[in-house]
């Protein structure tokens, strides 16, 4: 297998200097992600664990240029994502997407579902309204939404379908890469299963590579063949599924996975 | 659009918005009447009569004459016209000007930030009213003079209110999304953040036509505005006050129709603010 994404000793610092901090001429820096390296391999599905604040959400942010590393850099099939810009930018932006944690927060409350991936398509050059449309209607049959979704706005539309809304604007452009933040926590059990199973179907159908962030490790144990724990922005270990929650001998994993509410009994 | 607007009021009144129906309804009254002036008006506005000057108000000229014999009726009728352009047109460059400066310095932040907001606040240092009869005096009084004048200063608000709401909204999930699907910024600012960010500027918007026409009428009064003879209530004020200890009616209706259009822009705000709220 080849790899599609490789991060080589990546540095994310935060400047943080209080008055205090001045006056005693101090400069504080959290290291908000700390000599990160990893690759990904084609149509795998990795989860990225660890409680929160300990730099999920800033890697991905950086692996979606969103913000910029202090140091280090990130590939993505073999190019230097940082030296990217005007359409081989763009180009990247059609590649690798994102499905966000807040359903609702993650699409505009003024656009109706139907106006939101309209523009996805507009944008990628697709002038025609009626193609415009065809196209938005497929991507509702395939992330199972029904047609009239289209002419309702966020609000008026559940967790679970603005959810479906928001993975059907990140496949609308078809993308190799698609990283998931925490996809499913902000939902209800019942629905949360609904769309853990739709996106391991889509990973399926479509050959997708996955990055699952999340704090769950029962979720992350059910989709993804590949775990990566996290800890103060420090990769902690690196493995399988039976590595990670069978096998791991490092003290954090182990407290993480013990943590987890029935995962270590013996009948689970 | 008209549709829309109906459709709208009619929301409002399921809410029981008593105060913005009333506002709209008052608004919609002074468009008629503004529209419609050349019929509603029984006599010509500038139509000078020497044998009925100084009459008091009477069936044939309700709100009276004033020192030319004219009838002050039709002065207000035809004196809505120019007041409502005058806080319309006003606020349009301003409203458009500043809502560009504040997305701006909001959205792209660091150096574009600082360099706008120190731009404003050179602006704002100056006091407001002192900067537009300065402006005015070198353009020469008139309508258009009044509105270059309003554009270069009556910006600043508009500019703090969005990039307030441009800060918030920058960090929201779907201005990232549009950045991660390859927007354009322009997109993301105009179509996403702008949109999220209207109803306080809209409200304020009310208010500020009710400023911009009391600051129409004081400079016009200060005689930098409009130009006699056209009618316009602030000039009628100014001329009429050599006489108020006799002929009271030339100062008070143009008084009154100020106060009235006023209300109801200031109704509006009220009533868009209380039902911002209900929906946030």
């Amino acid at each position: 297998m080849t790899e599609i994404l490789k991060v080589e000793n990546l540095n994310v610092h935060f400047k943080r200097s209080s008055l205090l901090d001045l006056m005693r001429r101090k400069k504080l820096v959290t290291k908000a992600i700390d000599a990160v390296s990893f690759e990904v391999e084609r149509g795998s599905c990795i989860g990225l664990v660890g409680e929160s604040g300990c730099g999920k959400s800033t890697l991905s942010k950086a692996i979606l240029r969103l913000i910029k590393p202090t140091s280090g850099s990130i590939f993505f099939e073999n190019g230097n994502i940082q030296e990217l810009k005007g359409t081989s930018l763009f180009d990247y932006r059609r590649r690798v997407q994102m499905i966000f944690q807040d359903p609702l927060g993650s699409l505009n409350p003024r656009l109706t579902a139907g106006e939101v991936l309209e523009e996805v398509f507009y944008v990628h050059g697709v002038r025609k309204s009626a193609n415009r449309k065809i196209l938005v209607h497929s991507l509702l049959d395939k992330v199972g939404l029904s047609r009239d979704v289209v002419d309702r706005r966020p609000g008026a539309l559940s967790g679970g379908q603005c959810q479906r809304i928001g993975i059907a604007r990140a496949l609308a452009v078809d993308p190799d890469l698609i990283i998931a933040d925490e996809a499913a926590s902000a939902l209800d059990v019942s629905i949360q299963a609904q769309i853990l199973n739709l996106l391991r179907d889509l990973r399926h159908d479509m050959g997708l590579t996955m990055i699952f962030v999340s704090h769950d490790l029962g979720v992350v144990r059910y989709l993804c063949d590949d775990i990566i724990v996290m800890n103060r922005g420090q990769i902690v270990e690196r493995g399988g599924i039976d590595q990670i929650f069978d096998k791991s001998t490092n003290p954090y994993t182990r407290s993480l996975v013990e943590s987890m509410p029935g995962l270590h009994r013996q009948d689970y | 659009m008209r549709a829309a607007r109906l459709l709208l009021s009619v929301g409002f009144l399921k809410n029981n918005n008593l105060t913005l129906v009333l506002g709209i309804f008052l608004s919609v009254c002074w468009v008629v009447i503004a529209i419609f002036a050349p019929w509603i008006a029984p006599y010509d506005p500038i139509a000078q009569d020497v044998a009925r000057t100084l009459q008091p108000p009477s069936f044939a000229h309700p709100f009276g004459t004033d020192n030319f014999g004219r009838d002050v009726l039709s002065r207000v009728i035809w004196g809505s016209r120019v007041d409502l352009a005058m806080g319309l047109g006003g606020v349009f460059a301003p409203i458009i000007i500043g809502c560009t400066i504040g997305l701006l310095a909001g959205y792209f932040g660091g150096i574009i930030d600082t360099l706008l907001m120190r731009f404003l606040d050179i602006t704002i240092s100056f006091p407001f009213f002192i900067l537009m009869i300065a402006i005015i005096s070198i353009l020469g009084p008139g309508l258009m003079s009044f509105f270059i004048a309003l554009a270069l200063v009556g910006w600043v608000s508009y500019a703090r209110l969005v990039r307030s709401r441009t800060l918030v909204l920058r960090h929201s999930d779907f201005v990232a999304a549009g950045q991660i699907l390859g927007f354009s910024s322009i997109r993301i600012m105009f179509r996403h953040v702008l949109p999220n960010a209207a109803l306080p500027v809209l409200v304020f918007i009310m208010s500020d036509v009710v400023l911009t026409i009391l600051l129409g009428s004081s400079l016009s009064y200060l005689g930098l505005g409009v130009q006699p003879p056209l009618a316009e209530w602030g000039i009628m004020i100014a001329e009429g006050q050599n006489f108020i200890s006799t002929a009271w009616w030339i100062t008070l209706f143009p008084g009154l129709a100020i106060v009235i259009l006023a209300l109801s822009f200031s109704l509006i705000a009220d009533g868009l603010a209380a039902q911002y709220k209900v929906s946030e």
